[in-house]
This record gives C-alpha cells, sequence and structure tokens, in this order.
C-alpha cells in the first residue's frame, strides 16, 4: 500500500494477546477518506477483537505492541490507559447489541449526546435525513427493529465520524433491514465524505461494497488488496477458498468438488 | 402449484393461540425430492410451520396427507406424535446435541428402531459421518471439541442417518459463517440429489433459496403472500414484499449476480 | 389489571387454606384447653373445680365441633377480633402491636444492613473478576451461608460483649442493644445475597448492548450504576423478597438468643405456654407477610421491566 496522501486511518504492526495467547499478530491497515474498507473472516478469525482494539478498548485482548495514526492524532497501542478516537463511530450489529432494553430511547440519545460535548447541534436534520420519529419518551422495544436500526446509525453519525465502523451488518437482521441501512449509510457516507470499515464474514457483501478487501484468519492478515484483485487474483489457500464460495452454489464449487 | 404426486398436501393450515392467530390458511404441496424454501422475516410464523406439523402446536388444517406416514386427515391437525419418517435440523447444533455425549453416539442413538448389531451401527454411523464430510476421527468427538460447522454436520449426519422421507431444516445454516454455510448448503443439496429426500427449510436467506429451491413460499403476519415456483419466483415475484425481499438479497451481493465494480 | 385480579383471588386462597391448617393442628392438639386457660388464670390455685373448667368451655366455644369453632375464630378474623390471649387475658392484637416495633426495627436494619455489605461485595468483586477479592467476596459468602444464626449471635456474644465489653449482651431499648443482634442476621442476609448479586451483576455485564457502551465511550461507572444495577435488580428482588420472609423465621432464634422482646420470642413463649389464640395468630401474621411480600414482590419485578410491564398491561 502506498503512502497515501488522503490517509485517514493507519495502523503499524499490531499485536494483541489475551492471557499470553496472541489474538491479532503484526495487523497493519491503511484507510482514506471516503474509502470503504471491508474486514472479513470466520469466526474466531479476530475481526471484532481488531475492531475493539482500533476503538482503543483494552480488554478482553490487551494489545502489546503497533501504533494508530487517525484524524492526525497518535497513539501506541501498548500504552495502558483505553483511548476514544473522536470522530470513529460504531454502529453494532442489531438493536439487542445497541440499546439498554430498560431505558427509553430518549435517555439513550442522552446519555450519548452527554459524552459527545461539544456538538450540541441539533439531530432533527440528521433524524429527517433517515426518516426517523422523534424517540420522545418510548422504549426501544415499543420500535420496530428496522427503526431501531436506523436510530443506532443515526447515534453513531451524531459523533460526525469521518470513519464509520458497521460491526457484521449482515448477520442479526433480516435482509430488507438490512439491506436499507447498509444503503442509507452508502447515501450519507458519500455525501459526507465519510470512510467506512464493514467487519463481515461474507466476502460476498464485502465485495458489493468496499473497495478494498482484507482477509484474516487466526488473527493475522492473510490477505489484503482492492477488492476486485482479491476477488480475481486471490494469493493464500483461505482466500481462494473463501472466493470460490462466495456464492450460493456457484460453478467454482462445483469445480473444487469434481478436483477432489 | 400442485405436484402431480405429492408426497405432502397441507391446505389451509391455521394456527391460534388464545387471541393471536399465528398462522392463516397456509396450503402447500410437495412431490418426493422437492426442497421448498419458506421465507420471511423473524415472527412471520416460519417455524411455527414445522411446529403444527410436527403436532407441537395446536393447529386446524381442511387437509393434512403425509403418505410415507400413513397419515391422511382432515379437521385437527395431529397433536403432540411427532411426525413419523421424518427429522428435523436446528439453527443451534450445540442446543440440538447433548453436550455430554460423542456425536458418534447422538448421530447412533436414530437408529435404535432399527434391529442392528453394534458393529453394523457403527458402520451406519460413520457412513453418515462420511456423508457429512466428516471423518472417523470425529465419532468420538464432544459437541464442545468440534467447530460449530462440524456440530451442524454431524446434526445432518443424524437427521439423514435414519433414512427419513422429508426433513426439517430450521433456519440451518443463519448461525455459521458465511464460508460454512455455503459448503454445507452444497452438501445438503448432492445428499437429497443422492437420497430423494425432500427438504423444507426455514430461512431468511434468498441466496439459498435461489440455488436450491424448487418452491419458495413467503410469509408475512402469519399468512402466505408468495408461494411459487423457483424460477417464477425470481423472474416474476407474486407480490411487492417478495420483490423487496429479492431487492434486498441483491443489496446484500447474496444473488447470482456479477458484482457491481466500484 | 387481570392479572392482578387473579393473584389477589390466588392471596385468598393461600390465607384460607392457611387459617384451616393452623386451626385444625391447633384444634387436634393432644391436652385440655380449658385446663391450660384456667391454670393460667389461677397460677396458684392447686385443685380446680369442675365447674369452673366447664365455664370456661362455655365462654370460649371448647365443646362445640370442630367447624363450628372454627367459624367463629374466622368470624372473629374478619371482624377484627382476633380473641385474647389464655394466658394474661389482653387482647391478642394488643399484644402484636407492642411486640411488632422491636422485630420491625431488627428485620429492617439487617436487611439493610446485609443488602448495603453485600452490594459492596458483589460489586468489588465483579469489577476485580478472578482476583483475590473476587475469591474473599465468595469465601466470605460460603462461610456466612453455612455458619446457623444461633452460633454467629454466641460468638458474636463471646467476642464483643464478654471479651471486649463494648455492646451488651441482651436485653434491649437502645441503640447500642440493637447492633449486634441487628449483625447477625445482617451477616446472614449479606452471605446468602452476595453470591446471588455477583452473578445477577455477571448476567447484566453479558448482555450484548454492554460491549457496545464501552465502545460509545461510555465510563466504566456509568456502564455499572447506570445500566448493570438496574439489570441486576430485577432478579435480585425476587430473591430478596424471599429473605425478608426468612428473616422473620431468623428473627425467632435471635430474639431468644438476645432476650428480645418482639414477635419471635412471642411465637415461642405462646407455644411453650400453650397461648393458642396468640400463636395461631402470629402463624397467620408470618403466613400472610410471607405471601404478599412475594405477591407483591413479584408485581414491582413485572413493573421494573418495560417490556413485561407493557403485555401485562394488555
Amino acid at each position: 500500500m502506498s503512502n497515501n496522501a488522503d490517509g485517514l486511518l493507519k495502523i503499524d504492526a499490531l499485536s494483541a494477546e489475551i492471557s499470553g495467547r496472541a489474538v491479532l499478530d503484526d495487523i497493519n491497515l491503511e484507510v482514506a477518506r471516503s474509502e470503504w474498507l471491508a474486514i472479513v473472516g470466520g469466526s474466531g478469525a479476530g475481526k471484532s477483537t481488531l475492531l475493539r482494539a482500533i476503538m482503543g478498548l483494552k480488554r478482553p485482548a490487551r494489545p502489546t505492541s503497533g501504533e494508530m495514526h487517525f484524524e492526525g492524532a497518535h497513539w501506541r497501542f501498548s500504552d495502558c490507559k483505553p483511548f476514544r478516537p473522536k470522530a470513529m463511530s460504531f454502529v453494532p450489529q442489531s438493536p439487542a447489541y445497541g440499546f439498554d432494553p430498560l431505558r427509553r430511547l430518549h435517555w439513550q440519545l442522552a446519555q450519548l449526546a452527554r459524552r459527545i460535548r461539544g456538538s450540541q447541534q441539533d439531530n432533527r436534520a440528521l433524524f429527517d435525513t433517515l426518516s426517523l420519529p422523534d424517540p420522545a419518551q418510548k422504549y426501544p422495544h415499543e420500535w420496530s427493529r428496522g427503526m431501531q436500526q436506523r436510530l443506532l446509525l443515526a447515534m453513531a453519525l451524531m459523533e460526525q465520524p469521518s470513519l464509520l465502523i458497521l460491526d457484521e451488518p449482515t448477520s442479526a437482521l433480516d435482509p430488507i433491514i438490512a439491506a436499507q441501512v447498509l444503503q442509507e449509510v452508502q447515501r450519507i457516507a458519500a455525501a459526507q465524505g465519510i470512510a467506512v470499515i464493514i467487519v463481515t464474514h461474507d466476502l460476498a457483501l464485502a465485495a458489493r461494497y468496499a473497495h478494498k478487501i482484507v482477509i484474516m484468519e487466526h488473527g493475522r492478515i492473510v490477505e489484503a488488496g482492492r477488492s476486485d484483485i482479491v476477488l480475481t487474483r486471490p494469493q493464500t489457500a483461505y482466500a481462494r477458498e473463501l472466493v470460490a464460495h462466495r456464492h450460493w452454489h456457484s460453478a467454482s464449487i462445483e469445480a473444487t468438488h469434481a478436483a477432489s | 402449484m400442485r405436484p402431480a404426486d405429492p408426497i405432502l398436501v397441507l391446505d389451509g393450515l391455521s394456527v391460534r393461540v388464545g387471541q393471536a392467530t399465528l398462522l392463516q390458511d397456509v396450503s402447500l404441496s410437495l412431490a418426493k425430492g422437492e426442497v421448498l424454501c419458506i421465507i420471511g422475516e423473524s415472527g412471520a410464523g416460519k417455524s411455527t410451520i414445522l411446529k403444527a406439523m410436527q403436532g407441537l402446536m395446536p393447529a386446524t388444517c381442511s387437509r393434512f396427507c403425509f403418505g410415507p406416514a400413513g397419515i391422511d386427515v382432515t379437521g385437527q391437525m395431529p397433536n403432540r406424535i411427532g411426525l413419523p419418517r421424518t427429522r428435523w435440523v436446528m439453527q443451534d447444533p450445540l442446543a440440538a446435541l447433548n453436550p455430554r455425549q460423542s456425536l458418534g453416539s447422538s448421530i447412533a442413538e436414530s437408529l435404535h428402531r432399527h434391529r442392528l448389531s453394534a458393529e453394523e451401527r457403527k458402520d451406519a454411523t460413520l457412513n453418515a459421518l462420511a456423508q457429512a464430510e466428516l471423518g472417523p476421527e470425529f465419532y468420538d468427538r464432544l459437541p464442545a471439541q468440534v467447530s460449530l460447522g462440524q456440530a451442524q454436520r454431524a446434526c445432518l449426519a443424524r437427521a439423514m442417518i435414519a433414512q427419513p422421507d422429508l426433513i426439517f431444516f430450521d433456519e440451518p445454516l443463519s448461525a455459521l459463517d458465511a464460508l460454512v454455510q455455503k459448503k454445507i448448503a452444497y452438501r445438503m443439496d448432492l445428499l437429497r440429489n443422492a437420497t430423494q429426500m425432500t427438504y423444507i427449510v426455514v430461512t431468511h436467506d434468498i441466496g439459498f433459496a435461489e440455488s436450491y429451491a424448487d418452491q419458495v413460499l413467503v410469509l408475512k403476519d402469519g399468512r402466505v403472500v408468495t408461494y411459487q415456483g423457483r424460477v417464477p419466483f425470481f423472474a416474476a415475484p407474486q407480490s411487492h414484499y417478495a420483490s423487496e425481499l429479492i431487492a434486498a438479497a441483491d443489496a446484500l451481493g447474496a444473488l447470482r449476480r456479477p458484482e457491481a465494480a466500484e | 389489571m387481570n392479572a392482578f385480579a387473579l393473584r389477589l383471588v390466588g392471596l385468598i386462597v393461600v390465607l384460607a387454606g392457611v387459617s384451616l391448617i393452623t386451626f385444625t393442628l391447633n384444634h387436634f392438639a393432644p391436652g385440655d384447653k380449658a385446663l391450660i386457660i384456667a391454670q393460667a388464670r389461677y397460677p396458684d390455685t392447686m385443685g380446680l373445680p369442675t365447674e369452673l373448667l366447664q365455664e370456661i368451655r362455655a365462654e370460649f366455644h371448647l365443646d362445640a365441633p370442630f367447624l363450628v369453632q372454627y367459624g367463629h375464630w374466622m368470624s372473629g378474623i374478619l371482624r377484627g377480633d382476633f380473641g385474647t390471649s389464655y394466658t394474661s387475658g389482653i387482647a391478642v392484637w394488643d399484644i402484636f402491636v407492642a411486640n411488632l416495633g422491636e422485630t420491625m426495627a431488627l428485620t429492617l436494619s439487617s436487611l439493610t444492613l446485609g443488602l448495603f455489605g453485600a452490594f459492596v461485595l458483589a460489586s468489588l468483586a465483579v469489577f476485580n473478576p478472578g482476583t483475590l477479592i473476587d475469591r474473599f467476596a465468595v469465601f466470605v459468602a460460603s462461610i456466612g451461608a453455612a455458619m446457623p444464626n444461633y452460633w454467629l449471635a454466641l460468638l458474636l456474644i463471646l467476642g464483643v460483649s464478654v471479651h471486649l465489653g463494648w455492646l451488651p449482651a441482651y436485653g434491649e431499648g437502645t441503640l447500642a442493644h440493637l447492633i449486634l443482634p441487628s449483625l447477625t442476621l445482617a451477616l446472614w442476609v449479606m452471605a446468602s445475597q452476595t453470591r446471588l448479586l455477583r452473578s445477577f451483576m455477571l448476567d447484566a455485564y453479558n448482555q450484548p448492548f454492554i460491549e457496545t457502551l464501552r465502545l460509545r465511550g461510555i465510563s466504566e461507572r456509568e456502564i455499572f450504576f447506570a445500566h448493570v444495577v438496574p439489570h441486576a435488580r430485577i432478579p435480585a428482588l425476587t430473591m430478596i423478597g424471599l429473605d425478608l420472609a426468612s428473616l422473620l423465621e431468623g428473627a425467632i432464634i435471635v430474639e431468644l438468643t438476645f432476650s428480645r422482646s418482639g414477635l419471635g420470642s412471642l411465637l415461642a413463649g405462646s407455644v411453650l405456654s400453650r397461648d393458642l389464640p396468640v400463636m395461631m395468630f402470629l402463624v397467620m401474621f408470618f403466613a400472610t407477610t410471607y405471601v404478599v411480600i412475594n405477591t407483591a414482590i413479584d408485581a414491582i419485578q413485572t413493573l421494573s421491566d418495560p417490556r413485561t410491564r407493557q403485555r401485562s398491561a394488555a
């Protein structure tokens, strides 16, 4: 990867461990402004660990080395104190991951607003773009899952991010809701120049949206590059397998089975 | 949509619990070796259809006929019998397997009605494991010692070994990674081709239906909004909701169309 | 509303059952009740004349058939007349009211103290998982749960009163007298609640949205107090309700050990002197309290979760 003048996020040699066992090993990443990066891998590949480390959490995996540049700021991962990069925000995979069921929605919005401070902007415009009504006195379960998920997106955008992280946007949601949210993100990210990281196990989804793909296995990046290149010329065995099986019942599955 | 020689006919199935109507007037019929996909959002009543057919829900129908088990009833659905000659595969394999029982003995248990020697039983089990792409080393493993995908393969082997005529799959792939999903789906299809079993698959994955279904039934709020063969379903879906589902699946890259180059 | 009415009917059925059982057991208990009453009224008389016993039998309807006696008793209760004590001749209600305060002070102070201790210990354990603090909390809880009340009470008397001489060993009236009995029960409450609270808090932490709060940059402090504690509170309420009922039972032993007056020692005294009206009233009171507390807790629990609250309202 070249030294991009438009660079937004750069991670160098990030490693992390959980009680002595390495869970992330020498991770290097770069994301430019308005760029979409997909982090693809199976369960246990280290995707969520990587996501937590980028967002500054030190538990359960403790980063042992590595540096991060983001929006002109610089962190060493091995510093003990957790950090919270401003202008980086997170959309959880489903409402169950995003809302406390015992708290009213406006309370949860206010909690986030208190944390962001400074940005006392009016959220009405944001709510309008996502065709959301005012949550008022409602509890999460009183809204449909689609509305709840759009509200989670709105909460992420309240932080006025330059990087938005989508965690498994398809695995816990009904397809219509998932597609709707992704298309909203696409529209808003393009309009505001936001970069997006999608964390997913689904290469077909990654290929549909991301400019760049990073494939992880056992805490390592085994393949990285522009989406079209990863899809057409995968280098490692695992990447080749993912590419071959990215569609249901594709010709390539039959080819691999005929060969074996 | 009525196959010439159906193995399963269900007409006018309704399920009411208290005031709530969970299913209203669901009809379907399947020929031997066919795959039916039941699609809908969470809470639409997909699993309720399976439960009603298994007699696990108070349900009424105008006709329920399942030839292999000699069942042909009208009015009340058979209650609490478990449908003979059928098997289930559930969403969460770890919930479906006894955590203290080896995969081999879980699978062999399905053979208890067949009079077999211990050796024949083990051979049949190893054979079933092999059909699900699991080597003999998995015979003695516990569910906690294998991956989720391998556990689901073991469940598939357990369903297959009894040679049922019909298998109910209740979201069999949604707990799994995309790669594992696709491998198991392909394996399910190979086995169906080899045995001519009939499948009813509850799923929210239109991509699976596009590749493997013969019929597609779409539920919304307990009602059938679409019931079509696969080809007409994707070419000209009967309902607006079905076309929304297809569009969503396309937007998620789940359909077999060329990727939008960006 | 429907569910609430159903619960109320259930409550009445349970209480009617308890009253019948209590009355039956007492009715068929061996011994001549007239003799007991006579002995209590004239403690110095040796040979009691038969006419006196007949008079007493007539006064208390002791010769009437079982159901008539039960009817008398129940109709009295429904009219708010709980009878008079055999031994002292004072109205049962007055005796009860005179003793209620001490027991309330004891149970409520020990419940507050014990819950506070349990909360602190459980929070420390949850904040420091797997460390010595965590293990210490579980250890203290296990020891406390394994130690019987009367033994703990004796240990406290020995240590704090006899050896150190800090606090009175028995009696009542001042705050100093309340400390040891209250501490005995509080330690028991703390022991039984710490482990439960700890696991309820861990369950609350394991909910998927907690991780998102961290990723949003919400502080651990806020996550604990604004999210974990309210979630842990719901299941904890049930356990606290059960404890409150057992506390009344514990009060019997503690009040006897520390020679305090109160409902517990009153019950023990009435059993020993076979003062049936007092005893039956207290049994009914304990049963009612138990049922009412648990019904109330169930209702509060339903109301504290917005999801079940709306379902039960619908």
